[in-house]
């Protein structure tokens, strides 16, 4: 008689069934494979294809997905718009769309695809793999321009094939810190952030921007991720007695640590500055309007040509661009108007060519359409974005001005704006 | 260049075949818990972080400097690559056997605790113990067997990863062996017994426990393996790049492959990993799923694979006779 207490057989074969479509379910709900949504036909070297592809490295699946459900709207709006005008003969601009599902070696395998696949430029995704593709995009000589990454790990690697279209997080950190400081008067300050590299190098970009002007961050305190209560993160930045409080962390993490915030009182010890990801007016109506009164907040000015894009993003989609919508629509135009600018469809010219089309020198446009007819008049373009300015520094870093935002009567405003050189200062 | 061209590209198809030999190590370790012996691991993944943690920061030294806002880590050692496979190996295999030893008398259940116990507690070591890991941060600069030797010697003009191919293949081919070897011992054969019912070799007089925490410390050990191998495949590694749904992926590669069949366990990573590839270069202009492809492509996925597994209840090269064993005909 088989001992009852042991696996027979029989619950065997019922445990691999069972674990096999765990296992499955696991794979399909969690490995996140990636995708290429183009037929890709090649074009990518420009002559005499009459398309093009580019690659789209963003989070399509996992955390972050609502990231690339604002960007591939935009970079769609961009080529479409970028197609009616024709790019030295293409008409046609597909998307090689590869998943990074948040997961570093996912992103790895989605920049290898395209590089095999020939694409010759990249829109990259953000910080969580940001930095683990920085070598990769390197040796495979791939230029990649991020829309979303703001990690302080790419402030002194880019420039040469990687770009981003979002300020580093050291330039909202030093906004954030300057206000703080300057504004608010305050003279100590506690960290405290999601327990992961994006989280935390905002955080510490706030500090580190803080103690530059003279004031001293008292304590950090990580949050761990999946926790029930964050009770006694609270209780310990209370004891710390800081002036306020700045907190990076995704959207579930900061409505459950606002939650135990407002059930502990804690606004009599601390008020809050919260990092971006939080900072629209459905995270103050999760958390209650009067909870959120007098939170502080940072965002990237909205670039010279923004109310535009909003009105052509409007116009395609019935409703507002979203989060990085307006850096993933400049990154797309700017690609296009380097290859414009040099005459050629290749990986090649962008290093010299992406620089040469966005910084400043020549005759401001806000379109590819307004770019291509200066530079088919021989005439040098200064692209003014829709995000900030795009001009990049030599590392690659768009640099511009910072908005510091309230929380007021349930709507974000604006209480002031740092310019790039005053921010350069601090960080 | 078309979905083939992509798809062929010896830079693709070498990454593809260095995770699927990894991936192809991991079944195998697992197979030598769960198909030999019978026992419930789901800590596989944390093994595997810790044997690629293990030979990283035996490897690289302290980093010198660093950005301020960076996590600094302290621990590094600079040792050659050799020593770090061999320490991911011994480190892991002892971690594997101290989690075991804690519960592998117990009931089947109590061991699967256990290690998901472990497997977060590992989880959370390797994120807050900076000065050791880098914490949240990645480690960098992990040096890699033979780099630039093979371009100097060949001169193929091929890039390093299609090289390291070779080397992870002869480290997969000697595990394969060795393994399979094991399993035809008598060694073998007393796990064997034990996942089909312990009481018969203890009956024979076998201490089961200490057989099933050797297979707990072998199967670790090679988990650790091919965390060693996939760290040095890789210029960083980062934390989380090791997260739990690896070890649910990994089961399902050694069932899809055939429940203790190590060649089997080989072939289901490569046949999960091959279709992702694949799948990766598909074209989209598919009627209906078109431009949603990238969020459906995993759940086509999932769905090939519970066809296979409905198909085959064996695994595509398992034993029907040792899976179906001891059910009743018609139940």
């Amino acid at each position: 008689m088989p001992y009852s207490g042991r696996y027979n057989s029989s619950s065997r074969r019922k445990f691999i069934t069972s674990a096999g479509v765990a296992g499955v379910v696991a794979l399909a709900g969690c490995t996140g494979d990636s995708s290429n949504s183009s037929d890709s036909d090649g074009g990518t070297t420009g002559g005499g294809d009459s398309s093009m592809e580019i690659g789209a490295l963003q989070p399509f699946t996992g955390t972050y997905d609502w990231i690339a459900a604002e960007t591939e709207p935009s970079m769609n709006l961009a080529f479409k718009q970028i197609e009616n005008e024709g790019v030295l003969g293409m008409n046609t601009i597909n998307m090689n769309k590869q998943d990074t599902a948040v997961k570093p070696q996912q992103a790895k395998q989605g920049l290898i695809t395209l590089d095999s696949a020939g694409v010759p430029a990249v829109i990259g995704p953000t910080s969580s793999v940001m930095p683990s593709l920085i070598e990769p995009v390197q040796n495979a000589e791939l230029p990649m321009n991020t829309v979303t990454a703001g990690t302080i790990q790419l402030d002194s690697v880019g420039g040469e094939w990687l770009w981003r279209s979002v300020p580093s997080d050291a330039v909202g950190g030093a906004a954030a810190g300057l206000y703080a400081y300057e504004e608010l008067g305050h003279r100590n300050i506690a960290l405290t952030y999601k327990n992961d590299r994006g989280s935390s190098s905002f955080s510490k970009a706030v500090g580190a921007a803080f103690e530059a002007k003279g004031g001293t961050v008292e304590t950090e305190v990580p949050l761990p991720v999946n926790a029930n209560s964050y009770r006694s993160q609270i209780e310990e930045l209370i004891n710390a007695d800081p002036d306020m409080v700045q907190m990076t962390a995704a959207t579930e993490i900061s409505t459950l640590f606002v939650k135990n915030y407002d059930q502990l009182d804690a606004k009599e010890s601390f008020n809050l500055m919260l990092g971006n990801d939080v900072l629209t007016e459905s995270f103050i109506e999760s958390i209650g309007a009067d909870v959120a009164e007098g939170f502080i907040g940072q965002a990237p000015a909205p670039g010279p040509a923004n109310e535009q894009f909003v009105q052509a993003f409007r116009d395609e989609y019935d409703r507002a661009p979203g989060t990085f919508a307006a850096a993933a629509y400049d990154a797309s135009n700017m690609f296009a108007l380097a290859f414009q600018h040099a005459g050629e469809v290749s990986r090649d010219v962008i290093p010299e060519s992406l620089p040469a089309i966005a910084n400043p020198g020549g005759t401001k446009v806000t379109t590819f359409a307004e770019g291509k007819t200066e530079l088919e008049n021989g005439n040098e373009i200064n692209y003014i974005g829709a995000s900030n300015p795009q001009d990049f520094d030599e590392n690659g870093n768009v640099v511009g001005p910072f908005s510091v935002l309230q929380a007021t009567d349930g709507e974000w405003k604006s209480a002031t704006t740092y310019q790039a050189d005053t921010l350069s200062e601090v960080y | 260049m078309g979905a083939v061209g992509t798809l062929l590209n010896p830079s693709l198809l070498a990454t593809t075949a260095i995770f699927i030999i990894i991936w192809g190590m991991l079944a195998i370790g697992l197979n030598m818990h769960w198909g030999e012996t019978g026992l419930l691991n789901f800590a596989h993944a944390a093994f595997f972080a810790v044997g690629a943690y293990t030979s990283a920061i035996l490897t690289t030294p302290p980093p010198e400097g660093g950005a301020i806002l960076e996590a600094t880590r302290t621990i590094g050692f600079d040792f050659p690559i050799v020593v770090g496979m061999v320490g991911a190996i011994v480190v892991t295999a002892v971690i594997g056997v101290a989690i075991g030893a804690t519960s592998i008398r117990l009931e089947d259940d109590y061991l699967a605790i256990v290690t998901l116990a472990g497997a977060e507690i590992i989880r959370l070591i390797i994120i807050n113990q900076g000065s050791l890991t880098a914490g949240t941060k990645p480690i960098k600069n992990i040096p890699r067997p033979l780099e630039g030797t093979f371009q100097e010697v060949l001169g193929l003009g091929l890039p390093y990863r299609v090289y390291y191919v070779g080397i992870a293949g002869i480290v997969l081919l000697g595990t394969l062996l060795i393994f399979r070897h094991l399993s035809n011992s008598p060694f073998g054969r007393v796990l064997n017994a034990i996942r089909e019912d312990e009481e018969v070799p203890k009956a024979l007089g076998r201490d089961t426990a200490r057989y099933k925490l050797k297979s707990f410390g072998l199967g670790a050990g090679v988990a650790g393996l091919a965390g060693a191998l996939f760290a040095h495949s890789q210029n960083a590694i980062i934390a989380s790049q090791f997260t739990a749904s690896l070890t649910f992926i990994i089961w399902a590669a050694v069932i899809i492959g055939g429940s203790g069949n190590y060649v089997g366990a080989v072939v289901g990573a490569g046949f999960i990993l091959g279709l992702q590839a694949l799948l990766r270069v598909v074209p989209s202009g598919i009627p209906v799923i078109g431009g949603n492809i990238a969020v459906l492509r995993p759940i086509i996925v999932g769905i090939l694979l519970i066809v296979i597994l409905y198909a085959r209840p064996q695994g595509l090269l398992g034993n029907k006779q040792q899976t179906l064993a001891g059910m009743k005909e018609g139940s």
